[in-house]
């Protein structure tokens, strides 16, 4: 309670609430812009927090994420085109709506479930993360290893569509965190002479090339002629007996996404569609979904607002992220010194329990930022393709440079953009690169510290029930995702043959 | 019938980064340290792993008749290509003349550039668009966070 009292405090401030309002217009406007999602936005902004206060910068980021949610949903539901993968279900039922001449009811339901979906993940949130920060205190590098091995083999199983592929992109990320100065030893690895990488790679930098830089490359190889948006499009806010219709659906999409979130790799784009199935499921009328209905409106964005908050559970309790967004967020309180994990709520309980407030008030500012600036989204959205993918690259190539002041910076991003390029076209989750990046040095210095205590024996990993457990866990990802992938292509390869 | 497709080039490409690693890695075996396995460890480690799941995407890709992930063009060369060999051409040449020249000059040269290999015709568009990219990017970064962005031939007027 006490903690929660500062974490009331510290949100409270002149520029922590402006940060987070900041953030959920911009995370808002980002959604809107199909192409851009949270992440994208995020990692934009994470040269600006350089300078910031830790919990200023991570509120901002909460704003973001939030944001990001609900300004997917506006071309979704006006063009039929999701801003976000994460409002990919949006477009079902909200665009017939928008067709029908619903635009206002639409959008306005998105917002409102969206609201409820992040309240009921936040308060989920409070009660599961504490108690499972605490479970993790007892961990040591064994468990650590297990564990962050484990959230790797789970995304690169999850985020691609070829688990040899995930896991060459996985094991490739935690080889780039290798260059620069060993640990444990005067070695200089993968220098290559340069005196820029006997540092190590910079983790921003290498995020804002491979997620904005590969995926303005990616659009301009991809490229279609999106429709404008319907400038005249206001937000005409259902009725409360309309509202209230939709609460069964936003609550079972809320929990469900608030599941979905918490298992890493899986993420608000596929949350907002088992929500939605969740929802029709229940639903007593599941045969209107599909045709342009508020129930199949609310329950996505219900979702993918909930995911948040799920989210946030094994970043903050475990120190591991589940996703794109929550990956930049730990690469934030990286940059500021902090080790999210279970010592994080016992050295720095300010920080989660601001984060939770945070993510309170950025529901509140989601509902107000949604409603006044949907007229101004609109516009943003509306900037011709070419002028905002040259102005994104101009400002993440500026946003790398403040860095160290150095030119090297900036060719780092735009070879971490070819990069993501080729591993976007080519099948290769770039999700699992980056979260090895940044999991890296996590996973050697808890494998290299476990040898340690065990003279260089492996057997300490199955010594250890917990470690065994998450190795466990990871090996069966492995193997039943090889099964999965394997099992149907030989099937083709005979009846080919 | 079985050919190769960009998951082969894909799976040797790999796997030979894998070898080149765990080669290159070799001179760092003997180093002292502070663990009992040394830093060649784990970029041997996570080279084997790359190598052995390299082998299984040749094989993959092998065995299946078409890519799973990538479908050739057989429509010859599409725009796009055109299109993404000048940006990454001009990102390269604003990277060696960010310095010479200087950030304002040579970001709106960049942006200028950047717009009409993306499609903008228009040249007061082009213009009106890059100026005011340069002046907001150039105002936010070097006046509100402080930032030295590099001078180039204008340090004279600067200074």
């Amino acid at each position: 309670m006490e903690n929660l009292l500062t974490g009331l405090e510290n949100v409270f401030t002149l520029n922590n609430m402006l940060a987070i309002w900041l953030g959920t217009l911009a995370g808002t406007i980002g959604g809107a812009i199909p192409g851009i999602n949270a992440s994208m936005t995020m990692a934009l902004l994470l040269p600006f927090t350089w300078g910031m206060n830790p919990i200023t910068a991570l509120l901002m980021f909460v704003g973001v994420y939030c944001g990001g949610q609900y300004g997917g949903s506006i071309p979704a539901i006006l063009i039929g085109t999701p801003g976000t993968t994460s409002s990919a279900a949006t477009v079902v039922d909200g665009f017939l709506m928008h067709q029908k001449g619903q635009t206002g009811k639409a959008v306005g339901i998105s917002l409102l479930s969206g609201g409820v979906g992040g309240f009921i993940s936040t308060i989920l949130l409070i009660f599961i993360a504490v108690p499972l920060a605490s479970i993790a205190l007892a961990f040591g590098p064994p468990e650590y290893f297990g564990l962050a091995i484990m959230g790797l083999t789970m995304i690169a199983s999850l985020s691609g569509k070829n688990i040899v592929k995930g896991l060459i992109a996985g094991a490739f990320g935690l080889l780039l965190s290798t260059v620069g100065l060993d640990p444990f030893s005067p070695a200089i690895r993968f220098s290559f002479g340069s005196l820029n990488l006997v540092n190590g790679l910079e983790v921003i930098p290498v995020m804002m090339g491979m997620f904005a830089v590969g995926q303005v490359l990616y659009q301009i190889r991809s490229h279609e002629d999106l429709p404008g948006l319907d400038e005249k499009a206001m937000t005409q806010f259902p009725t409360w007996q309309e509202f209230w219709r939709c609460g069964p659906a936003m609550v079972i999409a809320s929990v469900v996404g608030m599941i979905v979130g918490i298992m890493p790799g899986s993420g608000a784009s596929i949350g907002c569609w088992i929500g939605y199935n969740e929802a029709r499921r229940w639903s007593k009328q599941p045969e209107l979904y599909g045709t342009g209905i508020m129930e199949g409106v609310a329950a996505p964005e219900a979702a993918n607002n909930a995911v948040t908050g799920g989210a946030l559970v094994p970043l903050l309790a475990l120190g591991i992220p589940g996703s794109n967004s929550t990956a930049i967020m730990l690469a934030a309180l990286m940059i500021h010194g902090l080790v999210p994990g279970p010592l994080l709520f016992l050295e720095h309980p300010d920080i989660p329990y601001s984060i939770f407030v945070g993510l309170f008030v950025a529901n509140i500012a989601m509902l107000v930022v949604g409603y006044v600036f949907l007229k101004a989204a609109i516009k943003i959205v509306n900037i011709p393709e070419p002028i905002l993918n040259a102005g994104i690259i101009a400002l993440v190539f500026v946003g790398a440079f403040t860095i160290n002041n150095n030119l090297f910076d900036v060719a780092v991003v735009f070879a971490f953009g070819i990069l993501g390029y080729v591993m976007k076209v080519y099948g290769f989750p770039v999700t699992a690169t980056v979260l090895g990046f940044v999991l890296g040095f996590l996973v050697e210095t808890s494998l290299r510290r476990s040898l340690t205590l065990s003279d260089g024996s492996w057997m300490i990993f199955l010594e250890r029930p917990i470690a065994a457990v998450l190795l466990a866990v990871a090996i069966i990802t492995i193997v039943f995702s090889l099964y999965r992938e394997f099992r149907p292509k030989s099937k083709d390869a005979s009846s080919a043959a | 019938m079985k050919r190769i497709n960009a998951d082969t080039i894909l799976g040797v490409l790999f796997g030979g980064l894998g070898v080149f690693i765990w080669v290159w890695s070799a001179r760092w075996i003997d180093i002292e340290s502070y663990d009992p396995i040394g830093p060649a460890y784990f970029p041997r480690f996570m080279a084997a792993i790359i190598v052995g799941m390299s082998a299984v995407l040749v094989l993959q890709s092998l065995l299946t008749v078409k890519s799973p992930a990538h479908k050739p063009d057989t429509k010859g060369v599409q725009p796009w290509v055109y299109q993404l060999g000048s940006v990454l051409l001009a990102c390269s040449a604003y990277l060696i003349l960010m310095n010479p020249l200087g950030y304002i000059i040579s970001t709106f040269a960049f942006l200028g550039v950047l717009i009409i290999i993306l499609g903008v015709r228009n040249w007061k568009t082009v213009a009106k668009s890059s100026l005011f990219l340069t002046a907001f990017l150039y105002l936010l970064f070097a006046y509100v966070l402080g930032v030295l962005l590099p001078d180039g031939i204008l340090a004279v007027i600067f200074s």
